[in-house]
């Protein structure tokens, strides 16, 4: 419970930090009457913070949460420390959806629609794909053959977005790999109007699983043998991890490394495996992570921005590593 | 009424081809308070028959009940009041106390968040005591020996308070003080639980020394009885159909062809020269003029080795050993 409520204060104030913090540097008192809604010495700045920076320290937030989440629940199902929120191929069928458009200019008579059209493209392959998930969960008894099958349509997917690559023009490349490269400032209040629910109603969908997820950890015949109706857990995990990887990637492009290290990451901080606490310091730590992210991206004082996808991987990775390294328990923490 | 019972139950699996029946025409019964070792070679079908017992897997004919209700008309949760399982491997996941893992076994019992109220902690505790891992509670699963996970993967299955505990090869790859450990345990539940015990096993003398009732599978069939039966009706050798293991004793059987020798002396010393003899291929007769070599130990543990109207002295096992493989390999013993 300490721990939860320390985690929680890092959280405000990180996200206080990274509202705080842009290429426009703007001094505290306004960007705290500017949330309060009071008046600021000049209403460029006001418009920044609640315009540009909340949305996108709010997106962080749901994301890097729901992703982690995701995560967690991938790791548990498939007993695999290398799982992640898209071993299911979710976010291969929206990179898929992408590149159909955007390469093969498939649908491209919508083009009114421009800055949706990635959004929409990635929404209908995810969607395709979480549907054939389902159908396939619902058939195989075990969850090995799921997570072959999503590593398979992985790749797969991986070499048709090759061969569209090959065919296309230089520009059209680019777009598909700026949408790659992931965005968490192309998110609107309107586009948090589905996001922020969808977001919510997955992690709170999983947090009704902590038991199963406990009760997982020692295998599907055990989990059984306590009365875990294991197929329905299954489809329920599937359901949420699900909708969390396809929302997300629908609005913020492949988000990577978060939801995979993260979970590692909250188990060597806790140091426990019980998911009723496991699962809530995810969420946290998630939210925090990726609001880090967020603000290292923005390069604060600089005018350059890194892609976020890149930032996660670089800045993680050695944080990562180095926990594991530092607790010395890294078999333990990662299976 | 019995706790669990078959009625012409025949259990296998289904493949391409169809059915795969590997026993048939089953009526078995488990009494209240008994201990039943199931016995029979590898690939007999111990594991199927425990798995379609437990409900694991659906008989390919007959049924099943568990006082008096069949196993396929009990939910996931029901059925997990009435009967735990045990299984070889354990394999658990992630960071656990042992304390933890044990309160697992009160998950049929709570609700969705697991909340324990204050029967579960006096049920995990009272499992924790009866087997003896009370004092290792707050100790991390995966950094106990084999034989200790056992111990507390029985203790979940005690937790879980049901009438019926099925274990399948609980003691393999366990040394032989944990064996008889687990099966002493295993006992007193029975005994003195009034606890239903089955216990698929390889280790033959330890089910004849502990067993109430032995199932031993030959041929697609089970035959029951107390082992004194088993072991009257002959019934072992034929399911065990192996020349090099006396059934009766669990020694293996030396084909010995040397010399005949005779021990001379009683007592621990005496027992090992003798299988030190019997090991090194002498045979060992219990008239001393049949030998063509006689052995004495002295009170002192050392040796006089009689033959061929001479006599050694030897001072330590090594040098006895050295000599006796001598005599063999010059063959100056005549038979």
């Amino acid at each position: 419970m300490r721990t939860f409520l320390i985690l929680f204060g890092v959280l405000l104030l990180i996200f206080l930090a990274d509202i705080s913090l842009g290429s426009v540097t703007i001094p505290i008192d306004a960007i705290i009457s500017s949330l309060f809604g009071s008046e600021v010495e000049q209403d460029s700045w006001k418009r920044i913070i609640l315009d540009f920076r909340l949305p996108r320290a709010i997106t962080a937030v749901l994301v890097g949460s729901g992703l982690a989440v995701c995560g967690l629940q991938m790791q548990v199902l498939f007993r695999n420390p290398l799982a992640g929120p898209f071993v299911l191929g979710i976010s291969s069928g929206a990179s898929l959806g992408v590149a159909l458009v955007v390469l093969a200019g498939i649908g491209l008579g919508w083009a009114a629609f421009t800055p949706w059209i990635s959004a929409i493209a990635a929404a209908v392959g995810s969607g395709l794909v979480f549907l054939l998930v389902l159908v396939v969960a619902s058939r195989v008894k075990d969850s090995t053959t799921l997570l072959i099958f999503g590593l398979m349509f992985g790749s797969a997917t991986g070499a048709i977005v090759s061969v569209l690559q090959y065919f296309s023009e230089a520009e059209d490349i680019q777009i598909y790999l700026l949408w790659t490269f992931g965005s968490l400032g192309g998110v609107t209040y309107s586009d948090l109007g589905i996001l922020a629910p969808l977001v919510i109603i997955g992690i709170g969908l999983g947090f009704g699983m902590v038991k199963s997820l406990n009760a997982l950890l020692l295998g599907e015949t055990y989990a059984g043998s306590l009365g875990i109706n294991v197929k329905r857990s299954r489809l329920g995990i599937i359901v949420s991890a699900s909708l969390l990887a396809g929302v997300i990637t629908s609005f913020c492009g492949p988000i990577a490394f978060i939801g995979i290290a993260i979970p590692h990451l909250t188990r060597i901080i806790l140091p426990t495996s019980d998911h009723k606490v496991v699962y809530p310091v995810t969420i946290l730590t998630g939210a925090i992570a990726l609001l880090i992210c967020d603000i290292i991206s923005q390069l604060p004082g600089s005018q350059l921005v890194l892609p976020i996808n890149a930032v996660t991987a670089l800045v993680g990775a050695p944080v990562v590593i180095w926990l594991v390294l530092k607790k010395g328990n890294i078999r333990r923490a990662l299976t | 009424m019995k706790n669990l019972e078959t009625t012409s139950l025949s259990a296998g699996y289904l493949t391409r081809k169809g059915e795969k029946r590997i026993l048939e025409g089953l009526d078995l019964g488990l009494e209240k308070g008994q201990l039943v070792c199931l016995l029979g070679i590898n690939g007999s079908g111990k594991s199927t028959l425990l798995r379609t017992l437990g409900g694991f897997q659906e008989p390919l004919g007959g049924s099943v009940s568990i006082r008096g209700k069949f196993l396929e008309q009990t939910g996931t949760r029901d059925r997990a009041k009435l009967l735990s399982v045990v299984l070889t491997h354990n394999q658990i996941s992630g960071m656990m106390t042992v304390r933890e893992v044990v309160s697992l076994g009160r998950y049929p019992y709570t609700n969705w968040l697991a909340t324990m109220g204050s029967r579960d902690h006096e049920m995990v505790d009272e499992a924790l005591t009866l087997t003896g891992m009370a004092s290792e509670a707050d100790s991390y699963f995966d950094q106990l020996s084999d034989g200790q996970q056992q111990k507390v993967i029985i203790s979940r299955a005690v937790a879980q308070d049901t009438p019926i505990i099925i274990l399948d090869e609980p003691t393999n790859h366990l040394d032989i003080g944990n064996k008889a450990e687990i099966l002493q345990l295993l006992q007193s539940l029975a005994h003195d639980k009034g606890k239903s015990i089955l216990v698929s096993t390889h280790d033959l003398d330890f089910a004849l020394q502990m067993a109430d009732v032995l199932w031993v599978i030959k041929k697609e069939k089970v035959f029951t009885g107390p082992p004194e039966q088993v072991l009257m009706d002959g019934i072992l050798e034929e399911a065990f159909p192996y020349s090099g293991i006396d059934l009766f004793s669990g020694k293996v059987i030396k084909r010995a062809t040397g010399p005949e020798s005779y021990v001379e002396g009683s007592g621990r010393s005496a027992e090992v020269t003798r299988s030190a003899l019997r090991r090194l291929g002498f045979r060992l007769t219990t008239k001393r003029n049949d030998a063509s070599l006689v052995v004495s130990v002295t009170e002192t543990n050392s040796w006089h080795l009689h033959h061929d109207g001479k006599k050694l002295y030897l001072d330590t096992m090594e040098k006895l050993l050295e000599e006796l493989k001598r005599l063999l390999l010059e063959g100056t013993i005549t038979q």
